[in-house]
């Protein structure tokens, strides 16, 4: 556990997922300025830093986005009620973008809430790749026209429009005494290694849409929360627990169970991470054209790298939220590729295969080696007797091959089960 | 405090009741999803309706096409809105084109010319999703585009042929979602041809690998599978094995793999149609048409022309480098082409774009956005053509006659494919919504 918590893999995932969150995508700004905001990133995950430390410097950060990496996450929208919309999705797991035009229906977010939380993000200033704060900007009630002091979402209490106001929003929204906060940062946790929030969609947290275990929710976060936000000790809680290793094959009584956690669900990997495993599983590497440098998909800076795989594989573009997940089983186009095109059959005649062809005495030991790098696992006694003569015989490199294929395309190989 | 009859993205009150009373039941969030149709009453009216179409090819001008430039020219205008090329007349005594549409014009008794498209939504992402979804957007649900919605319908037929194709994609809109399946499950987006119309990337099998082979690892993959024995009722593995199985009967099927290459068409006939990418996507929705599937999409970007009209539209720098002759030769080509074959009363062809462009010219000689007044050209599929609907005012700048909503065009298109727009769908939240909530049927286009 603890080397896996501690390897450059779980950096690099983790570092991902954040990426995707705070859609850095490469588009806005100077590549630079991304490769600067994805070097801070991966640095804070690394080094385990607290989310709630994490926030803070985004949501109040200045300077030229080139030097600064999280100065970038006031790229993300030059009008400042857009900015606040993400920023209420990102850290509160919360949609506020009902409430521009009219009271949020199913939430108690007012336009008054709305124009006075988008408020705090009315003076920033974005000029020659630099985020400064303005001593003007309002953001206005589109009723009165009046201009609107800023106010924290679910607070009586405007606060002084003076000075940075994004200090005072960052302090309350990384107060320990803000559930929201803990609450979303967990739920996508948990959603990432289970395959489902506990609340869904995990940015529409909101007492009309309640977690299918409030209490669990509500511990987890306490915990997060107490504990100092830290990614790894949350991950350890919660893949260390009996639900987590639940199987994932369910009993006729629990069969239909999509939600309660009664047996795990399956999950298709990202894109990225498939395209990573297959890579890994042949011993042949992707290269991206503009970043020759990156070994792994999952590494990549920006979703703007030219990559063919990956546009079919999919992978979150970044421009809007990815929270709503990809197709569920891939799609037409993704079965296609994995059956016939290059990613799987350009690294089967490469790479691993032919040198465990050339190196296995028997046709046990090949059979073993091609498991164990696909399923990560020895194949059954069934499995055995059903293989083994077949690799046995003439054409043995043809059927490995063929095996290696039907292997990498294989439920097994292709979800998290 | 008052509050607005509709909420945000239209939930009338008793629907937000519904909806929170369901919570507490967990309802608003399911994530495996069932979708409840209930089943569409025929729309019924006065006179017997023409069959349904069949299927559906949509030219999706991307950028905004200039009405004044193409299909609503005003050549009274003043200079400074007049278009830079001059009008023609068509076969349809008073209704004149641009005159770099002349087949098109030869064509117009089977279009009918809808001159009245009229929204308020002058951004690329939000006018497309609102043409292509018949959804005003918003951000509290991503409806899925028309295309999806007619996939949806067709969700138990096992036609080889995907039913939602998009030439060479389904990117719209910048970077708009507004040809996707939204809230609908994955596998009612579009199916995507590549880039390069013609030879589909990954529908042939690997060099080197026969059929026999390629049967081989279909057996050992489908035994690998046995082994592991992974539940068959989760929706991921349901999913995954439906694109899987599909992805094998198109591989198997010659037929199904000829309809995506153009290598059987003469050489005349690519001629005809053109060479150009708009041409190419023409000619290979036909094929995928006539081989069975039910609505194909093809893109042409490129529209949104922001300076020099006069030089860009035209062919004026070298022949086939201008978008208005490719789209004359492909559009006319296609409606002749469908004509000929029989095709043409069981295809609805529909050309437009996400909105027009501004009466005055820029000074760049370009226009920009102008979503009040556009056009869209609706023929086949038994729309009655040789008719102009709607009007716009001397500038081309909003409906004098007739306006006609992106609502009332999506109503017109679903109900013309046989689908009833009021059909309730529960989207995967636990929310019923209705595949469109407003808009009325083009009387017109039948009368």
């Amino acid at each position: 556990m603890d080397r896996l918590l501690g390897s450059p893999e779980f950096t690099d995932l983790w570092t991902m997922r954040l990426a995707d969150l705070l859609l850095i995508s490469g588009k806005r700004g100077s590549e630079r300025a991304s490769a600067t905001y994805h070097e801070w990133l991966r640095g804070h995950v690394a080094a385990d830093t607290g989310w709630d430390h994490l926030a803070r410097e985004l949501l109040t950060a200045e300077g030229p986005v080139q030097d600064v990496g999280p100065a970038s996450f006031a790229l993300l929208a030059n009008d400042p009620r857009d900015l606040a919309e993400h920023a209420a999705s990102i850290f509160l797991g919360t949609r506020i973008g009902c409430a521009r035009c009219h009271a949020h229906p199913a939430d108690r977010w007012t336009r008054t809430d709305y124009h006075q939380f988008a408020a705090f993000f009315a003076r920033i200033q974005r000029d020659n790749g630099r985020v400064t704060i303005a001593s003007r900007g309002e953001v206005e009630d589109p009723h009165s026209g009046r201009a609107l002091p800023p106010r924290a979402l679910g607070e009586r209490v405007s606060i002084a429009s003076e000075g940075d106001r994004r200090l005072a929003l960052a302090q309350w929204t990384t107060d320990p005494a803000n559930p929201r906060f803990a609450h979303a940062f967990v739920n996508r946790v948990w959603k990432h290694l289970l395959g489902r929030g506990l609340v869904e969609p995990v940015d529409d947290l909101r007492p009309t849409n309640p977690a299918t275990h409030p209490e669990l929710l509500d511990m987890l976060a306490r915990d997060f929360a107490g504990n100092g936000f830290h990614l790894r000790a949350l991950v350890r809680a919660i893949v260390t627990s009996e639900t987590y290793q639940r199987t994932s094959r369910p009993i006729p009584a629990n069969a239909r169970d999509d939600r309660l956690l009664s047996h795990a669900f399956l999950k298709s990997p990202d894109g990225r991470v498939l395209l990573d495993m297959i890579s890994q599983a042949t011993g042949v590497r992707e290269t991206f054209a503009d970043q020759p440098d990156v070994a792994a998909a999952v590494q990549l800076v920006g979703s703007q790298t030219p990559s063919p795989a990956l546009d079919i594989l999919g992978r979150c573009s970044r421009e809007t939220s990815c929270d709503a997940t990809a197709i569920a089983g891939g799609g037409l186009a993704q079965s296609l590729h994995l059956i016939n095109g290059s990613t799987v059959n350009g690294r089967l005649q490469r790479g691993n295969l032919p040198r465990w062809i050339a190196s296995s005495g028997s046709a046990g030991e090949l059979l073993d080696t091609l498991y164990l790098h696909t399923v990560s696992r020895p194949p059954s006694a069934a499995e055995r007797a059903a293989w083994e003569p077949r690799l046995s015989g003439a054409n043995r490199a043809d059927i490995a091959a063929d095996l290696f294929w039907a292997l990498l395309n294989a439920r097994e190989f292709t979800f998290n089960h | 405090m008052p509050h607005p009859p509709e909420r945000c993205d239209g939930i009338r009150r008793r629907e937000f009741l519904r909806l929170g009373a369901l919570a507490p039941l967990g309802l608003t969030c399911a994530d495996l999803f069932r979708l409840q149709a209930q089943s569409p009453a025929p729309a019924t009216g006065s006179g017997k309706p023409p069959a349904p179409a069949r299927a559906c090819i949509l030219l999706w001008l991307d950028g905004g096409p200039s009405h004044l430039d193409t299909f609503d020219p005003k050549p009274d205008a003043p200079v400074e809105v007049r278009s830079p090329f001059k009008s023609i007349p068509t076969t349809v005594a008073g209704v004149h084109l641009c005159e770099h549409l002349p087949r098109t014009a030869r064509q117009m008794s089977h279009i009918a010319l809808i001159r009245s498209l009229t929204h308020e939504l002058g951004n690329h992402d939000t006018g497309s999703r609102f043409l292509l979804t018949g959804h005003r957007p918003t951000p509290a649900l991503d409806h899925p585009s028309l295309g999806s919605v007619v996939a949806w319908h067709q969700r138990r037929s096992t036609h080889v042929l995907p039913p939602y194709i998009a030439i060479p994609g389904d990117a719209v809109g910048g970077q708009s979602n507004a040809a996707r399946a939204g809230f609908l499950p994955g596998a009612f987006n579009a199916f995507g041809t590549g880039a390069n119309p013609g030879s589909v990337p990954d529908l042939h099998l690997p060099e080197g690998i026969t059929f026999e082979r390629s049967d081989q690892r279909r057996e050992m993959l489908a035994r690998l599978d046995a082994f592991a024995d992974l539940p068959e009722t989760d929706l991921a593995v349901r999913n995954r094995d439906a694109f899987y199985d599909q992805a094998y009967r198109l591989i198997a099927s010659p037929e199904a793999r000829a309809a995506f290459s153009l290598d059987a068409e003469k050489p005349a006939t690519r001629d005809a149609y053109g060479r150009s990418r708009l041409g190419t996507g023409c000619l290979l929705a036909r094929r995928l048409i006539e081989a069975g599937s039910r609505f194909v999409t093809v893109v042409d970007h490129g529209w949104d022309t922001h300076q020099q009209i006069a030089r860009e539209l035209p062919d004026s720098r070298f022949p086939g480098s201008g978008k208005l002759p490719s789209l004359d030769r492909a559009y006319a080509t296609l409606l002749t082409d469908l004509h000929d074959r029989g095709l043409l009363d069981s295809t609805l062809v529909v050309l437009m774009g996400e909105f027009g462009r501004t009466p005055k010219l820029n000074a760049l000689g370009g226009r920009d956005h102008w979503p009040r007044a556009g056009f869209v050209a609706l023929a086949g599929g038994g729309v009655r053509g040789g008719q102009v609907i709607g009007a716009t005012n001397g500038f081309g700048e909003v409906p004098v006659d007739r306006p006609v909503s992106p609502e009332d065009l999506a109503w017109s298109l679903l109900t013309r494919m046989g689908i009833n727009p009021a059909t309730e769908v529960t989207t995967p939240t636990g929310r019923p919504v209705r595949l469109l909530n407003q808009g009325t049927f083009i009387r017109e286009l039948l009368g």
